[in-house]
């Protein structure tokens, strides 16, 4: 499978072109093109995204679809519903965890498992659940703004809202901004994670929350 | 202190290198990540104005109430800053005083001087809260914007729609006017413009948030009584 893209950071879409037999699972709605040579099979999320209300705790459809290529250089155009960016990783026995509405595609020896983030994300609002994806093969994820690689070497902080993924051996926790209560408050800057560790994680440039907020203000009540 | 601009004009973030005992003040909730050995002292947007006057600023201007300084003191330290909206991110070195429109003000040097300058009613007609910060010193200075950011030198006169004005630099006068005539300002799609006299430079959005308001409102579905 060979993999473009294209119209990064803002408009992000990934070109697939795929080999008789090669296989995706892409989020439910998120095609935008393909040639007529797929097999496509929509599937309930068990055993793919299986935990029942992954929809609610992960942020994540409960259907996926599967493509499978019936010839070789079969294109597929993927892309999400909100404007930002895709990034690719290849995973080689190895896992990622995800923001819970960060999952665009995947071939299928990568699982994607559903895991409960803690209380920590429950308060960090993001929702409860995290995506774990391990194996061996293509990921492919998504943001809200442009996805920002960082190398985590010591510690690191990061705004709540503006996660996408990181690697397993980074350890996390939540904790506030600033010191005391009140300043909590009044920063504007709520909680973070303090990553550390020694690995790779991804950080969006916007945050989906703060954009509806904003849109909210402008309609009428 | 280093500053860069990436992923502009959509999403624009800020990379900000501080050395030891360098820091930057940032507008409320800029913060999108840092190395944890950069400390955050949250603080009233204008330092030595009255809380009176920082409770104005902030109703009328749209702008946040607090603000929140980050330093290093030890090693260096890097600090990401982003706005809310979708747009671009500016750097200017400054030295003299600009007004900015109080919701494109993303981050700034600590030693630039912050007052607040209110527009009068004038400003309330279009729809948009005219709320200038007047920001003076020697410094760096980080705007953001709705859209891309168009710099323009005026030499003369030039007019600006009220709603795409980020800032602009001390020594031009302006008047806010209607668009034409009252039929022009209730049917142009123009409403209330700045008419700039003078020389200096001005920076403006290419987008407007108000109109933005205005095309979602048209698209969405009528309100259930």
């Amino acid at each position: 499978m060979d993999f473009k893209l294209k119209h990064q950071p803002s408009y992000s879409l990934v070109e697939l072109t795929m080999n008789q037999g090669e296989q995706i699972r892409t989020e439910a709605g998120a095609m935008v093109y393909m040639s007529p040579d797929f097999k496509v099979e929509t599937k309930f999320g068990s055993g793919f995204l299986s935990a029942i209300g992954n929809k609610f705790l992960g942020g994540e459809s409960l259907f996926i679809n599967e493509y499978t290529a019936s010839s070789n250089n079969a294109v597929l155009g993927l892309a999400t519903d909100l404007a930002g960016d895709v990034a690719h990783i290849k995973m080689n026995e190895s896992t990622l965890i995800l923001q819970g509405g960060a999952f665009l595609a995947s071939s299928p020896g990568v699982n994607i498992k559903p895991i409960f983030g803690g209380i920590k994300s429950l308060i960090g609002k993001e929702g409860a659940f995290l995506l774990k994806a391990n194996g061996t093969g293509d990921l492919f994820y998504t943001s809200y703004g442009a996805i920002v690689p960082i190398e985590v070497d010591g510690s690191y902080i990061v705004d709540t809202g503006h996660l996408v993924a990181f690697e397993e051996n980074l350890t996390y926790k939540l904790k506030k901004a600033s010191k005391g209560l009140l300043s909590t408050v009044t920063s504007g800057e709520g909680f973070v994670f303090e990553f550390s560790g020694n690995g790779k994680l991804w950080i969006q440039s916007r945050v989906p929350d703060g954009f509806i907020s904003w849109i909210s203000r402008l309609l009428p009540r | 202190m280093q500053i860069d601009i990436k992923y502009n004009p959509s999403y624009a973030l800020a990379l900000v290198s501080l050395e030891p005992g360098e820091e930057i003040k940032a507008e409320g909730g800029a913060m999108v990540s840092m190395s944890s050995n950069v400390k955050i002292e949250t603080h009233k947007a204008v330092k030595k104005q009255g809380l009176l006057k920082s409770l104005k600023a902030a109703v009328l201007g749209g702008e946040s109430f607090w603000m929140n300084t980050f330093s290093v003191q030890a090693g260096k330290g890097d600090v990401t800053l982003a706005p809310t909206l979708p747009g671009d991110i500016t750097k200017m070195a400054i030295n003299g005083t600009v007004f900015v429109q109080s919701s494109s003000f993303l981050a700034g040097s600590t030693n630039l001087d912050f007052d607040t300058k209110f527009q009068g009613m004038k400003g309330f007609l279009s729809g948009e809260s005219l709320f200038f910060l007047k920001i003076s010193g020697d410094g760096d200075l980080l705007l953001s914007s709705y859209g891309g950011i168009e710099e323009r030198e005026i030499n003369g006169s030039m007019i600006v729609d009220t709603g795409h004005i980020v800032a602009f630099e001390e020594g031009l006068e302006y008047k806010i006017k209607k668009f034409g005539g009252w039929k022009s300002f209730f049917f142009s799609g123009e409403g209330l413009i700045m008419e700039f006299t003078g020389k200096g430079k001005i920076w403006m959005q290419s987008r407007n948030v108000t109109s933005l308001g205005g095309w979602l409102k048209k698209m969405l579905p009528p309100k259930k009584q």
